[in-house]
């Protein structure tokens, strides 16, 4: 029969397997775990990136009157200040994109329109107004104005709201 | 006590799995294409959203190109005047197409002499399409050089439908990245192309996105020539450190030569010829423009052989570049050598008068200009 020691120094190699063994099992899922869940997350926000890219291509192409499209219309806008063609503008913005996958219980949108030398123009629900936690620019687009120098940047922003049931 | 076979064994699943977990951190820190599953289909995706954003730009472009040109068109009384479609020609060019010319800045229609009653009509309404076409290419060329991507401008072979209605085909395809790391500047190499050329199939260098070439223009050389165009670049760095000329090509690793054109098919020598010079007298169309039939077109029309070159430094153009600049420009296209230890470029010009010809155009590789100016023992020749 062997002594109290050898029998330890038999047991050691085992102990240390075990513990390599635990170490795997423990430790590298949760990393990998962790990983995956943050590349999940950076593939659903560029999946959410794209898809609101299409989404503000259309909505600039969409006719607003019989000749004119959202685009041309967001142009003259800043030139003529014409506040009927703004509510046109806007509502248009609230039927395309509050019925989109941007506007959740917890999430809105909003959109920014940048003409250069005059102050930005801001569309957004109420919701992305009061409730607002978090904003992530989602999608940029430029359109050209009547100018060769001058271009209008839109950005659309994701925003997470507090939860308010749609 | 136990064999030391069995212990042998726990000892290797242990070193196994060490090193199973070690190739494992390591092979996710080195940095992939695609991280993650689908990654590839969004890259794919967002190319595809990119040129659905040029486009739609393209469009809108158009259409205020249009309303301007209508504009301009009018306000110059049905005659334009024809300025040169891009700044490679620093000179105005103002037509002259209508005999009685202007009078006090107006577009004159009729003219009476002194001698006859009878009116003399000035205005061809004829050209009125091609008139506008020519303001609508000019403002659209304009709009597109503003945008962020490279998007080649001349590109477009236009059909005018009921006087003012414009259909625009495009002549090449945009070009986007797939694989497009956002976070870095994009440094674009040349890529080989096949041009099919009168003397058949040619290997060609294709570096239109690279930093060499100009914004919205596409540039292509023979295989030859780019080689003398990097050696050029190369001589042009070492030129400016000795001059201490400050250029931020040294500071950034970018070029200092910059392409304005390069080579050309005979679509485009034809567009120059017959749209973008339409209205420019013969004589002063000739000698800026070459003209593009004839079986020896090719002899007579450096750029289709993709063996010349319109060069700038790179930040300048042909308004801001001084005498000084135009020949430090020659010293060092003309001071490359070709692989036989020859001049690797010669100019279209005089060496004595900057004045002849334009010291921006540079030809190699045995076009005629560079064959009669070898002959002559000269650099730059007319």
């Amino acid at each position: 029969m062997q002594n109290k020691k050898s029998q330890i120094e038999d047991l050691l190699s085992f102990l240390a397997a075990i513990v390599i063994i635990v170490f795997v099992v423990f430790f590298f899922p949760s990393r990998s775990i962790a990983g995956t869940k943050a590349v999940q997350e950076k593939i659903n926000l560029q999946m959410i990136s794209k898809d609101s890219e299409q989404l503000l291509i259309s909505y600039l192409r969409t006719p607003l009157n019989n000749d004119v499209d959202v685009a041309e219309a967001v142009n003259t806008y800043f030139v003529s200040n014409d506040e009927n063609l703004l509510n046109q503008i806007k509502t248009l913005a609230h039927e395309f994109f509050s019925k989109s996958y941007l506007e959740t219980d917890s999430s809105s949108w909003s959109l920014e329109i940048r003409y250069p030398g005059k102050s930005s123009l801001i569309i957004e629900p109420e919701k992305a107004r009061t409730n607002y936690i978090l904003r992530k620019e989602i999608s940029v687009v430029t359109i050209p104005t009547q100018f060769f120098d001058k271009q209008i940047e839109l950005k659309m922003f994701l925003v997470q709201t507090k939860y308010v049931p749609k | 006590m136990k064999p030391r076979k069995s212990q042998m064994l726990l000892w290797g699943v242990s070193v196994g799995i060490i090193a199973a977990i070690i190739l494992s951190l390591f092979s996710n820190l080195t940095k992939k294409d695609f991280d993650a599953i689908g990654a590839s289909s969004l890259m794919l995706v967002g190319a595809s959203n990119e040129a659905e954003k040029t486009l739609l730009y393209i469009d809108q472009s158009a259409k205020y190109s249009l309303q301007q040109a209508v504009y301009e068109l009018s306000k110059s009384g049905g005659i334009p005047d024809y300025v040169t479609v891009d700044e490679i020609f620093s000179e105005t060019l103002v037509s002259t197409s209508a005999q009685c010319s202007k009078f006090f800045g107006y577009s004159l229609w009729y003219d009476k002499t002194k001698d006859s009653e009878e009116a003399i009509s000035c205005f061809d309404a004829s050209q009125s399409t091609s008139n506008l076409q020519y303001l609508f290419n000019k403002n659209l060329n304009q709009y597109l050089s503003a945008y962020p991507h490279n998007i080649p401008q001349d590109n477009y072979e236009y059909e005018v439908r009921d006087k003012l209605e414009i259909i625009g085909k495009a002549a090449k395809p945009l070009r986007f990245d797939i694989l497009k790391d956002e976070s870095k500047k994009a440094v674009k190499e040349a890529t080989e192309a096949k041009i099919e050329t009168p003397k058949g199939l040619v290997d060609f260098r294709d570096f239109t996105d690279s930093s060499f070439c100009a914004k919205g223009v596409i540039c292509m050389l023979t295989e030859d020539a780019y080689e003398l165009l990097v050696k050029a670049d190369a001589l042009a760095k070492q030129k400016f450190r000795e001059r201490n000329i400050r250029a931020e090509c040294l500071s950034n690793d970018e070029p200092c030569l910059q392409i304005n054109s390069a080579y050309r098919d005979i679509k485009k020598q034809i567009y120059l010829w017959e749209v973008a010079y339409k209205n420019v007298p013969l004589e002063q169309r000739r000698k800026k423009v070459c003209y593009p039939y004839g079986n020896d077109v090719e002899q007579r029309c450096p750029h289709l052989t993709g063996n010349a070159v319109d060069v700038v430094f790179k930040g300048k153009t042909t308004k801001t570049m001084n005498g000084d600049d135009w020949r430090l420009l020659h010293t060092i296209m003309t001071g490359v050598k070709n692989q036989n230890g020859e001049t690797g470029w010669v100019r279209y010009g005089n060496e004595k008068d900057p004045s002849i010809g334009e010291p921006w155009h540079f030809e190699c590789c045995g076009t005629d200009r560079y064959a009669k100016a070898k002959a002559q023992g000269v650099t730059a020749i007319a």
